[in-house]
């Protein structure tokens, strides 16, 4: 446990330094920082739900899409302020999760992954169809061209949904949510309500999820939704808090620096078919040879790069 | 198998592929015939890419094999982008656009076929499934891997077997839906989605499920885009499928095991 | 309550004309017992008679079919499992059931955060009290090791530990004895007098006869979903019904046969 607060603070550091970045750095990198910065905040937020509840949702990019729309709604037609949209996006967010959340959450495995996936594909075919929100062919918001503004804004969520990770670990929720991952019934037999604390842990996901998706929308000045809604957002979110360490403090946002950095590399800019094959070898790779991401290697230092271990670990998985 | 396999669509893919260049190419051989032809090599291949890769997170966490399966799923799409081009094709017969009319209906002949091949597939599959020795130890393994390993199972294989099985099947899809949509190296995704609501309506693991499943989820379909609007047909879909999940997660047909 | 008798205080569990009907099995037929405060209870009975359905229903994850079960003067009809913990109802399982990524005393100070009065006191106080379970239990040395590190006896002590947490009035044992070494099971016989000792209500399924005999106040027959005696050890154990369902007819006759 010390050592993993080692590392969460040290990324921390690491973060608060970056703000100091952006008049250094040409217009290109703080595009791709900011990005990463966003991604790292969807995989913060998945990983309360995911990592933590250990209920592998495949619909959190339902609450990106919402949160981009109810932003380009509030600003575009009730000419709110960003600030104000975004937290309109936020509760929103936090509501419909906490909504679908109370039947959803009943299912296990299979068939809750299943159930995101349906609630993903049938929000962007809903807002597809909703006039005053473009339907098809998305919305515009007010162009916003100081790109430092959402640099430091993408930055600040982040930093926040890390606190607010590092404050449940520790936190008698953490508990109740890693008790009902590791064994659901054992839990309520100890007393803890499950379909309340699996509800919250979603709606607190889906809140982070929708702020980021909030300032995507503003910062991008254009959404619509086959692009907030896009599964490939989940699939990502989900590669880089296993790459990184599912129900760690500061995995999702390491693992998603590595996949970021692996992205640059590879000239993500262009994203060519070889590209992604590359993507899908990475991701059959790291399955297989990194069950528990990469944090057990940065916390249990040289003696965890232990070549029998791994070979132990992946004779357990396999038949 | 509790086994989620995301590639299922470009195996998909691949049927499809494998019919349209057996189409094209110096045997102009006719796409209901090359079924066959596609489910061997589907077969053999995804019973490797099993056996090799797959088989590496089976005893891990669920979520292990569906992001494996995902990137395999890419994997082969591209790949198939990379060597076959983007550009769309489709399979035209002589026979591709008759139809044979009854009563007021008029049903085109592909679609027919389609649909007589389909459940003599499925037919099969339950008896093979029910009868045979080795789809005993299918089931015996889908229930308890261990027991079966100790009952004298290679499980191993069976894993494999299965994932070979699914993969054929996914090759004959690939080479009936040839003759009706246009092939991509994407055209697994959207078959993909409808094949997991799909199973579940029929109920994961019930074979003749699957078929129910997949006749009430067109019907569902249909139906919706002539109430709501082609755009809101999807909408309609997922709220079946939610709606299944919640009140009857066994499926439809299917029964509540205590 | 009347001033002028002594308050009648409820027993520490009821059950009256328990049905458990699964489908067509039926696991429990109609049980009435009646468990007093402080008592040991051991329950016994072949295999299948219904001695972990019982211990569900009491626990309250099992709802009856009909009838009715209170613990300590709540009717626990449609009350969620969680929420009886909080009236001081807690349970092991026959199958134990650690949190096995958790320490030891994370497994434990999850009873007590969450346990009868864990929303009352701050986190600090619950793993204070962690630790003294742990104590009890003979688990302070392991308490830093992960729970998948602890042997079979170890999760058996862990699994009681942790309902210990919970700070219940009644607890509810699951074969806790089954796989224990003869020291082992003295151990927790020992471990099991003094937290009745302490005022806690046990009730004891057990298969070990040592066990029973050794802990047990009252003993309670449980065969094919029905009770069949109730009364003290060694008279319950020489009764002839107990003997046939047991060992069949013939031994209840007194004359075995080779």
């Amino acid at each position: 446990m010390q050592r993993g607060r080692t590392v969460t603070v040290v990324i921390l550091v690491l973060l608060a330094l970056s703000a100091l970045l952006p008049p250094h750095l040409n217009g290109n990198w703080v595009h791709v920082l900011t990005l990463f910065f966003m991604m790292s905040c969807l995989a913060q937020g998945w990983n309360l739900i995911g990592g933590f509840a250990g209920y592998a949702s495949f619909g959190n990019v339902t609450f990106f899409g919402v949160g981009a729309y109810a932003c380009a709604y509030c600003m575009n037609e009730l000419h709110w302020p960003f600030f104000g949209a975004t937290a309109c996006a936020v509760i929103l967010g936090a509501a419909l999760a906490a909504l679908l959340g109370w039947p959803i959450l009943r299912l296990r495995g299979h068939y809750f992954a299943i159930a995101t996936l349906g609630i993903a594909i049938g929000m962007q075919a809903l807002v597809a169809e909703v006039p005053v929100l473009g339907k098809g062919s998305g919305m515009t918001l007010p162009i916003n061209s100081n790109f430092h503004f959402f640099y430091w804004v993408m930055l600040s969520i982040l930093i926040v949904s890390i606190l607010l990770t590092a404050y449940i670990a520790r936190s008698r929720f953490g508990y109740a949510l890693v008790a009902i991952r590791e064994n659901e019934e054992a839990a309520a037999a100890l007393g803890i309500n499950a379909a309340r604390t699996k509800v919250a842990a979603w709606a607190v996901s889906a809140a982070i999820t929708a702020a980021a998706g909030a300032t995507y929308a503003y910062w991008t000045s254009f959404i619509d939704p086959p692009t907030v809604f896009d599964l490939n957002f989940n699939v990502l979110m989900i590669i880089m808090v296993l790459l990184g360490g599912a129900g760690t403090v500061v995995g999702p946002t390491i693992g998603s620096f590595i996949l970021s950095s692996i992205g640059e590399y590879l000239g993500a800019q262009s994203v060519s078919p070889w590209h992604t094959v590359v993507l899908g070898a990475i991701i059959v790779i790291v399955v297989i040879v990194l069950p528990r991401g990469i944090m057990p290697y940065l916390t249990g230092g040289l003696r965890a790069w232990n070549l029998n271990a791994l070979r132990a670990q992946l004779r357990a998985s396999r038949i | 198998m509790n086994v989620i396999n995301i590639a299922h669509g470009a195996f998909i893919m691949l049927g499809a592929y494998l019919t349209y260049w057996l189409f094209v190419g110096p045997m102009h051989l006719d796409p209901f015939l090359s079924i066959p032809l596609a489910m061997l090599t589907m077969f053999v291949f995804a019973y490797l890419l099993q056996r090799f890769v797959v088989n590496q997170v089976i005893r891990a966490p669920m979520l292990a094999t569906f992001l494996l399966t995902f990137g395999l799923s890419i994997m082969i799409a591209n790949m198939a982008q990379i060597f076959w081009s983007s550009d769309i094709r489709s399979i035209t017969t002589a026979y591709s656009g008759t139809s044979l009319t009854l009563g007021g209906l008029t049903i085109p002949w592909v679609r027919l076929w389609t649909l007589l091949i389909a459940c003599a597939l499925t037919f099969g599959l339950t008896m093979f499934m029910a009868r045979t020795k080795i789809g005993r130890a299918i089931r015996a393994t889908s229930m308890d891997v261990d027991a079966a390993r100790l009952s004298g199972v290679g499980v191993a294989n069976i894993y494999a077997l299965t994932f070979g099985i699914g993969g054929a099947l996914a090759g004959a899809a690939g080479s009936l839906v040839s003759v009706s949509y246009a092939i991509t190296p994407n055209m697994g995704d959207s078959f993909l989605v409808r094949a997991f609501v799909v199973a579940v309506l029929g109920g994961l693991g019930n074979v003749t499920g699957a078929l129910v499943g997949g006749l009430v989820y067109g019907i569902i379909e249909s139906f919706g885009a002539l109430w709501f609007g082609e755009g809101f047909k999807d909408v309609v879909a997922m709220v079946a499928l939610l709606l299944v999940l919640l009140l009857r997660p066994y499926g439809l047909i299917g029964r509540a095991t205590a | 309550m009347s001033a002028m008798t002594a308050p009648a205080r409820s027993p520490a569990v009821e059950a009256r004309g328990v049905v458990v009907r699964f489908g067509g099995l039926v696991a429990l037929d109609g049980v009435t017992l009646s468990v007093a405060r402080g008592e040991i209870l051991g329950l016994i009975g072949p295999n299948g008679a219904g001695k972990t359905t019982l211990l569900s229903v009491m626990a309250g994850s099992q709802r009856p079919t009909s009838g009715g079960v209170s613990v300590l003067g709540h009717d626990i009809a449609r009350v969620p499992t969680y929420q009886i913990v909080k009236f001081g109802v807690a349970r092991t399982f026959q199958v134990v059931k650690p949190f096995a990524n958790l320490s030891v005393r994370e497994n434990v100070a999850v009873g007590a955060l969450y346990g009868r009065h864990g929303l009352d006191r701050p986190s600090r106080a619950a793993f204070a009290a962690a630790d003294e379970v742990l104590e009890r239990v003979g688990l302070a040395s392991e308490a830093d090791r992960p729970a998948a590190e602890l042997t079979l006896a170890g999760r058996k002590r862990l699994e009681i530990a942790k309902a210990l947490a919970t700070d219940p009035q009644v607890l509810l044992l699951d074969e806790v004895m089954a796989g224990l070494t003869p020291h082992e099971t003295d151990q927790a016989m020992d471990l099991l007098r003094s937290v009745n000792a302490a005022g806690v209500t046990l009730i004891v399924v057990e298969h070990v006869m040592k066990a029973i005999m050794g802990i047990s106040q009252r003993v309670a027959v449980l065969h094919q979903g029905r009770l069949i005696a109730q009364g003290p050890p060694a008279l319950v154990v020489a009764d002839a019904l107990v003997i046939e369902a047991y060992l069949g007819a013939r031994y209840a006759e007194g004359r075995p046969r080779a």
